[in-house]
């Protein structure tokens, strides 16, 4: 379904993302680059692989009352994206706001993040800055009906849905618009306001011919860990080359072996969490066997039982996956980065 | 508009594996004593390739064997044998699944889902059954065409409440090394129809009212 210039770049080690896109702040956001997401008719999931620049990394001077402060760097007001990089937190993605030196974040994050663990604040991306102001990359059209549609998770199972007009005659009304899930009718949005979180997998419903999106920006080098909610949850597969199932979610020390704190295992496949990898108009799934009695049988499986080399699996192609989440809430997963991002 | 998206989801449909409406159901989500058996009406293991198992509604509460044939509705299509990645007997792992649409308000939307499990190979060949009730409600896909429910039938889940048909067993030992908490066997208990519950909780209302006179 999609496609990357930087299968290449990950034979050698990703050097050449940093010949990538030069909007990065290059002091700080190595390595970057482009990737190229291929767009066919009606359903694709996709995910943002290539990030919005890193505006400062730090340590955490202050966290309280939902706001944290940095111990440097410098960050303008506006919306960010705060990644943690190590401590109880480290994984979580959530969405801030900087106001004059303080981030406000949601204040479930500092349940676990503490004074001096390490974070990165990310500019966002938005509906605006990956499909154009003016919705370039997408299908226009003067209706709903006519206009590819982009569906981004809600955090509790649904979407927000939203398209860009070609107005009416003359153009008049032209724009990014919301979909309104009750009514089914639309009201004009910002498409520079409307954030874009990495994790999430986005779903480009393609009205019209075979597409494709070019999207430019940092590698994320670091773990991942975005929460679940029940059932469906449309994710990124987060790095853009040399990811598999394996570096995704298994112990790196023992690749085949899924990680602790991640995908639920089970016996069998309807209690155990699915990942769905689409393969062209179909996707393969896959789910870890916590296997028989004594443990007999442990390991990756696909729909059919059979068993699964999961370093195999390449998620090169697979910007976004779909996850099955039958564990208890809350729940997170852990996406592993490939070993050789550490040396990026 | 609504055609289109309708159409769209049907063809989603067509070639999604994330699509569809999808009832999973199993008794073995762990392989420790937590997995529960079923057992036929003699204690024997039902074995793989054996016996019926699928997830639906009913029209109307059974209150015994012929009601449980009469009133079951199936949901949407699934293979119906024992069958489990572990080839043991007395254990399933299946799914049915069935377009449900978002925005579908039509049955079976909002109605309970219910596990029925017989000891033949359809529903009509099963001398006796045991009915399962997970406490779930059957909803619709979302947006992009998925959804659906899980039952996890482990010794947490078996209670006298959710068990409306069937036996509950104790420590029970099917030759695999292992004793399990919990298993069920086909047949041997009774639903109370709710007709007959009404009649009796009017008829405490009654005695009630009648001793405050």
């Amino acid at each position: 379904m999609k496609t990357t210039t930087l299968k290449a770049a990950a034979a050698f080690g990703l050097s050449a993302l940093l010949m990538g896109s030069a909007a990065a702040q290059e002091s700080v956001s190595k390595p970057v680059g482009y990737e190229t997401l291929e767009i066919t008719q009606q359903f694709n999931y996709v995910g943002l692989r290539l990030l919005g620049a890193p505006l400062a990394t730090s340590t955490v001077a202050t966290a309280e009352n939902a706001e944290i402060t940095l111990a440097s760097g410098t960050v303008a007001d506006g919306p960010v994206i705060v990644e943690v990089i190590d401590g109880d937190a480290a994984g979580a993605v959530v969405e801030g706001t900087a106001t004059g030196g303080v981030i406000t974040v949601p204040a479930s994050l500092l349940d676990n993040l503490e004074v001096d663990n390490a974070v990165t604040v990310r500019a966002p991306q938005t509906l605006a800055s990956v499909f154009g102001a003016t919705g370039d990359s997408l299908t226009k059209s003067a209706g709903q009906g006519g206009a590819d549609l982009v569906l981004i998770p809600d955090g509790s199972g649904g979407f927000d849905t939203y398209w860009y007009s070609s107005g009416g005659f003359g153009g008049v009304g032209a724009g990014w618009k919301q979909v309104n899930p009750a009514g089914g009718d639309s009201s004009d949005v910002d498409g520079s306001a409307v954030t874009l979180v990495y994790t999430d997998g986005i779903i480009i419903q393609n009205r019209g011919a075979n597409n494709s999106i070019v999207v430019s920006g940092s590698v994320k080098t670091t773990g991942t860990t975005p929460a679940l909610t029940t059932q469906f949850n449309y994710l990124s597969t987060v790095y853009p080359a040399g990811a598999t199932l394996s570096t995704a979610f298994d112990d790196p020390a023992t690749p085949g072996v899924l990680k602790a704190g991640t995908l639920t295992a089970s016996a069998g496949q309807g209690a155990a969490d699915l990942v769905f990898v689409p393969n062209g108009p179909d996707f393969d799934v896959y789910w870890y066997s916590s296997g028989g009695f004594g443990g007999a049988g442990a390991g990756w499986k696909d729909s059919d039982g059979n068993d699964v080399d999961s370093t195999a699996v390449s998620l090169d192609s697979a910007s976004g996956i779909v996850i099955q989440n039958r564990g208890a809430l809350p729940q997170g997963v852990a996406i592993g980065a490939p070993a050789f991002y550490a040396d990026l | 508009m609504k055609k289109t998206l309708i159409a769209s989801l049907v063809t989603l449909g067509m070639f999604s594996g994330a699509s569809a409406y999808t009832v999973a159901f199993l008794n073995i989500g762990a392989a420790d004593p937590t997995a529960v058996p079923i057992l036929d009406n003699t204690g024997t293991p039902i074995a793989q390739g054996s016996g019926y198992v699928a997830a639906g509604t009913f029209s109307e509460l059974p209150g015994g064997i012929d009601d449980v044939k009469a009133n079951f509705n199936p949901f949407g299509d699934g293979n119906t044998a024992f069958s489990n990645g572990i080839g043991v007997p007395g254990f399933f792992d299946g799914t049915r699944s069935a377009a449900i649409p978002q925005g579908t308000v039509d049955a079976p939307v909002g109605q309970n889902v219910y596990l029925v499990i017989g000891d033949g190979s359809t529903l009509a060949d099963s001398t006796d059954f045991v009915v399962f009730d997970p406490n779930l409600v059957f909803g619709t896909e979302n947006a992009v065409g998925a959804g659906g429910l899980d039952i996890n039938i482990n010794s947490d889940a078996v209670t006298p409440e959710s068990v409306l048909w069937g036996t509950i067993l104790t420590d029970v030992d099917t030759g695999l090394g292992v004793t399990f908490t919990e298993g069920l066997q086909i047949g041997g208990a009774v639903i109370p129809e709710p007709s007959t519950s009404l009649l009796a909780a009017l008829a405490g209302l009654a005695l009630v009212a009648r001793r405050r006179r």
